[in-house]
């Protein structure tokens, strides 16, 4: 069977009450009384009605929207950055990018000449930098011979303005620059092993004595320290 | 018996309510009349989880607690309904709260009550449309109240979102719902009816 609407209504037959029940239903509603809980309902909307409203005047007041009678003006504080003069210059000012370096120091900012970073080398492709007095590789001779560095294809073209150098942080001497350091050639061929002589005692091979590899003498690499300069 | 129009909450009293505040018994035996009928009806569909606590209990606590507090009711004789279902429903709630904390088995019924004088049950009638309750059943609480209410025992929508503590759209909408949900298990039954 499909329920419909019509279907679900239940013919309710009226109750008669017993005279009791009525009766007492009669005098407690005689007893009735609105409860606290309806003044109460009353007082808190009004309350918080008259909250809003002053909430909302006393912002209109102090964005200075409006201006009430009886209240001074909203002093509107001044911005605390102050105009910038067009004499002085600021902080865009290129002349010097350097930074503040010491200006009895002839060597500038690295301290030794001759021996500033190689990445004052300007990539393929790039303007070389003129070399100022102080700045960094300014002892650097022009080595056209040494080989340069390809630049890295997924790196932005610096600017022009070099990064400032940190004076607090000595140069790196670990890795010298060594321009007359001729290429490294590749590894030398390792000497044929000597024939292994006849073992006296027969027995399981070990694995004893040294690989070839571990007693080949290796090149020293040259050190640049002493011819530059 | 013809409904009056329904107004919106808030509404002054009409001569039956007023009446009834002034303490007239007249006025309590018409709406006794009007809505006890429903109600007891309603509180049926509505388990208390107390085998001691009928449906009957309920309704009587919820029409002395109607009385004692009719000064804080503002409306029509319809709107009244809604407003003592909803403090039925309160009253099941709270009995349904206090039986699932107590966790207690009372005994049977018929044993304790087999000394009391049986009186006539007036819901009797409707369990000729015991098909209804066991359909109702099948939807979900808050749509079976709503289905309940408005298509089993003839409240309206104000009516029903009062006694529910509902908004007017939720009752729609859960109307909506229950009815759709009953048309598809009615439809299902009858695939499974042989031919």
């Amino acid at each position: 069977m499909n329920p419909r609407p019509r279907d679900l209504r239940l013919d309710v037959p009226p109750v008669e009450p017993p005279d009791d029940l009525v009766h007492r239903l009669a005098v407690l509603a005689r007893a009735s009384t609105p409860t606290r809980r309806a003044r109460h309902r009353v007082v808190t909307l009004l309350s918080t009605a008259l909250g809003a409203l002053f909430l909302s005047v006393g912002a209109a007041w102090a964005t200075g929207a409006i201006t009430v009678p009886g209240l001074p003006a909203p002093t509107l504080e001044q911005s605390p950055t102050a105009p910038a003069d067009p004499g002085t210059p600021d902080s865009t000012d290129t002349t010097d990018p350097t930074g503040p370096t010491d200006p009895t120091d002839p060597s500038g900012p690295t301290g030794v000449p001759g021996t500033g970073p190689a990445t004052g080398q300007p990539a393929p492709g790039e303007t070389p930098r003129t070399p100022r007095p102080g700045g960094p590789g300014s002892g650097q001779p022009d080595r056209p011979d040494q080989p340069t560095r390809p630049a890295q294809p997924t790196q932005p073209p610096r600017p022009d303005v070099p990064a400032p150098p940190r004076p607090d942080r000595p140069p790196r001497p670990d890795r010298p620059d060594r321009p007359d350091r001729p290429d490294r050639p590749d590894k030398p061929d390792k000497p044929p092993k000597p024939p292994k002589p006849p073992k006296p005692e027969p027995g399981p091979s070990s694995q004893s004595g040294p690989p070839a590899a571990t007693t080949a003498p290796h090149p020293t690499p040259v050190t640049g320290q002493g011819v530059h300069g | 018996m013809a409904e009056p129009p329904l107004e919106p909450s808030g509404s002054p009293d009409d001569d039956l309510v007023a009446r009834a505040k002034d303490g007239d018994p007249d006025a309590w035996r018409e709406l006794y009349r009007e809505h006890a009928g429903r109600l007891v009806a309603w509180l049926r569909l509505r388990p208390t989880g107390d085998a001691a606590l009928t449906a009957d209990d309920v309704a009587a606590d919820a029409w002395l607690v109607a009385a004692s507090k009719i000064a804080d009711f503002d409306g029509t004789s319809s709107e009244f309904a809604g407003w003592l279902f909803g403090i039925a429903r309160k009253i099941s709630f709270r009995a349904k709260e206090r039986s699932d904390r107590r966790r207690t088995a009372p005994g049977e019924v018929s044993e304790v009550g087999d000394h009391l004088e049986t009186v006539a049950d007036p819901t009797l009638a409707i369990d000729t449309h015991d098909w209804v309750r066991h359909t109702l059943e099948s939807l979900p609480p808050r749509e079976r109240d709503v289905v309940g209410l408005i298509d089993g025992l003839g409240l309206d929508t104000q009516g029903a979102a009062v006694a529910l503590g509902m908004t007017q759209v939720a009752v729609r909408v859960a109307r909506h719902r229950g009815l759709r949900r009953l048309e598809r298990i009615a439809a299902s039954r009858a695939d499974l009816t042989p031919t």
